[in-house]
């Protein structure tokens, strides 16, 4: 095929899939952890890269060590986030602020949209690198949800926000490898919050469906419907002006409007239903109250922290400019394979600025909330309380919780950096492109996407691996680049929501590390019937010359 | 060995030193053109990879995700109880 010299047919489609198909089987299928399924996908890439995609083994090599140098910024933030959720954990915190949240609405539909949906959004405005599950998956299990629902529903709720969230960082990353004119540049920010607001308004009925099913959504549609107005139209206006803030202010209005939505007659009085596949046996409010050794101001304190943290050093110029000047990076020499993918040499691969990194701020968060918390003696009370002698030793903690999350995150990414240098992704894109005329392939581009953020685990990741390639793709076949590139940001954010990644980052917070297939059978329909309505009105868009 | 399998902290701990050392080794290796070193970092990828599948081959599933999901089925309608078996009292 024009393009490219990897041989375009099935059998090697087949073979450059089968790392995910094999990754995918062995998670849902076979319930193997995520750390041995990591690893087999990443050898199956492997092999499929020397004996198929010819490709060396320095090449292989610089590949694998790559994607472990991929993986730093996310260990960095979940071993910080791990540092927090003990501290919070071993201190009562959870208890407190689990407290603070019921005694904010009666309601939990609400509670859980508000925590759930809102705030999830929120910090993903700001933070990235799975933050936004990290934080909020354990805030769900202290409210009564069960763990997989408490990981599956943060991972869902966020994903609109993916695309200009990080302060618009898949936007930046986007722009970064495709050329585009000024005018272009507009239309593919307009089109891509158009296609992004179907994730908002699926996103917030998914949630509330996954908590109580219908019962639920017919109690719930209008704030639904208000909150997601807030988020999707919020979010085309502000990237028509700038795109780096288009999540994140839409996201903190929508967060302001949960006071006084929570006044509404209907959010402010407890609702009843009876199927909340979600939760745990017993109602929010019925949970037994400990007696919890802070205010809830204090156990808010650390995400307020966080919040503040977040912003200052990603919206003050000079302080943002101070962290970025300190970065950390390792060099490689140029590697190819038989069928010519080149991949240059770089003095530092992807340097990382680890003070800018969400990481740090959760680290300086996490240390200065211990100091506080252990100068009030909240560790010892919360120690009485629970009848035990023994100090919580929250290093150790940490790390025992933290190694587990680790190994698959390294693997998944040494996969996908594998898949890329060998040509696996350039096989996988340019084989839809090959099989399908040119409606089809617009309905197609944003499962390239989504197939980008599986194997990353990430948005601005599958942007940079494949927009490039969308762009080519979609002048051999007639459609327009914007709208093309708008589906590949769409879809690379969808592919988050069963990346595997995210969904260890989920599961080792929410204490049911190795339980990850569990998590993506809650995933995997959502992320089904976003493809299909994005596809769709991808086809609607190119249609009407939009 | 089987005694290292049966320890999930600790052949997971094996496994992530072995990957996170395998990335200096290679970057070094490569780019002064030494193969010796970005070999030994291949073997480390390779090594370090290969432990958590020779685990599930060896000796099964990790026994504590099992005690975990049997006990989530009974105890996740309490809350209560769930915190106390996490933090077992003494």
């Amino acid at each position: 095929m024009e393009g490219t010299s990897i041989p375009i047919g099935w059998l090697y489609w087949l073979l450059a899939a089968s790392p995910i198909i094999v990754l995918a089987v062995l998670l849902v299928k076979l319930r193997w952890t995520a750390q041995q399924a990591g690893t087999m996908g990443m050898f199956v890439a492997a092999a499929v890269a020397v004996l198929v995609f010819q490709t060396p083994l320095d090449t292989l090599s610089v590949a694998g060590a790559k994607g472990v140098w991929d993986s730093a910024p996310i260990l960095f933030v979940i071993w910080a986030a791990l540092l927090l959720y003990h501290i919070m954990d071993k201190s009562g915190g959870y208890e407190a602020l689990r407290q603070g949240i019921v005694s904010f609405s009666p309601n939990e539909v609400f509670i859980v949209v508000a925590l759930g949906w809102i705030f999830t959004s929120f910090l993903q405005g700001i933070d990235g690198f799975g933050t936004p599950i990290v934080v909020v998956a354990p805030l769900l299990v202290a409210i009564g949800m069960k763990p997989v629902y408490a990981v599956a529903i943060p991972i869902i709720a966020h994903i609109w926000a993916k695309f200009y969230g990080t302060l618009g960082v898949g936007w930046l990353a986007t722009l970064q490898v495709v050329d585009l004119d000024p005018a272009t540049i507009v239309a593919t920010a307009y089109q891509s919050s158009l296609l992004l607001a179907i994730q908002v308004f699926l996103g917030g009925f998914w949630v509330v469906w996954m908590y109580g099913r219908w019962a639920a959504v017919r109690h719930a549609w209008p704030l639904i419907m208000i909150l997601s107005a807030i988020q999707a139209i919020g979010q085309v206006i502000v990237s028509l002006f700038e795109p780096v803030l288009a999540a994140f202010i839409p996201a903190a209005i929508a967060l302001a409007a949960l006071y006084p939505l929570s006044r509404w007659r209907r959010y402010a009085e407890p609702f009843e239903i009876e199927l909340r596949p979600a939760m745990a046996e017993r109602r929010m409010e019925e949970i037994k109250d400990r007696k919890a050794p802070m205010s809830v101001t204090i156990s808010a304190m650390p995400y307020f922290m966080l919040t503040v943290l977040a912003l200052g050093t990603s919206l003050i110029d000079p302080i943002a400019n101070a962290l970025r000047s300190f970065s950390l990076g390792m060099p490689f020499p140029a590697v190819s394979t038989g069928y010519d993918i080149i991949n240059e040499a770089v003095s530092r691969y992807s340097p990382m600025a680890p003070l800018m990194n969400p990481g740090a701020s959760l680290l300086v968060t996490a240390f200065i909330t211990w100091i506080i918390f252990r100068r009030r003696g909240y560790f010892d009370a919360w120690q009485t309380t629970n009848g035990q002698a023994k100090r919580p030793h929250l290093v150790g903690n940490m790390v025992a919780s933290a190694v587990p999350a680790s190994v698959p995150i390294i693997a998944f990414l040494v996969m996908a950096r594998i898949m890329d240098h060998s040509g696996q992704n350039e096989a996988l894109a340019y084989g839809l492109a090959a099989v399908a005329p040119a409606y089809l392939f617009a309905f197609l581009s944003n499962g390239i996407g989504i197939i980008g953020a599986f194997t990353t685990s990430s948005s601005t990741s599958s942007n940079t691996l494949f927009s490039g390639l969308q762009v080519t793709l979609a002048e051999l076949k007639g459609l327009p680049v914007e709208t093309v590139l708008a589906a590949q940001s769409a879809g690379g954010a969808i592919g988050n929501a069963i990346g595997p990644a995210n969904l260890v980052l989920g599961a080792s917070t929410a204490g049911i590390s190795g339980r990850e297939g569990e998590i993506l059978s809650k995933t995997i329909p959502w992320t089904l019937v976003a493809f299909v309505l994005t596809g769709v009105a991808t086809i609607i868009m190119v249609g009407i010359g939009m | 060995m089987v005694a290292l399998f049966e320890n999930r902290l600790a052949y997971l701990s094996v496994s992530l030193v072995l990957l996170v050392a395998g990335f200096p080794l290679v970057s070094i290796g490569t780019t002064a053109g030494s193969p010796m070193v970005w070999g030994a970092g291949l073997l480390a990828l390779v090594c370090g990879g290969l432990i958590p599948p020779l685990q599930r081959v060896w000796v099964g599933r990790p026994l504590d995700i099992e005690n975990d999901e049997s006990q989530s089925e009974e105890v996740q309608s309490d809350i209560e109880v769930s915190q106390e078996q996490k933090e077992p009292k003494k």
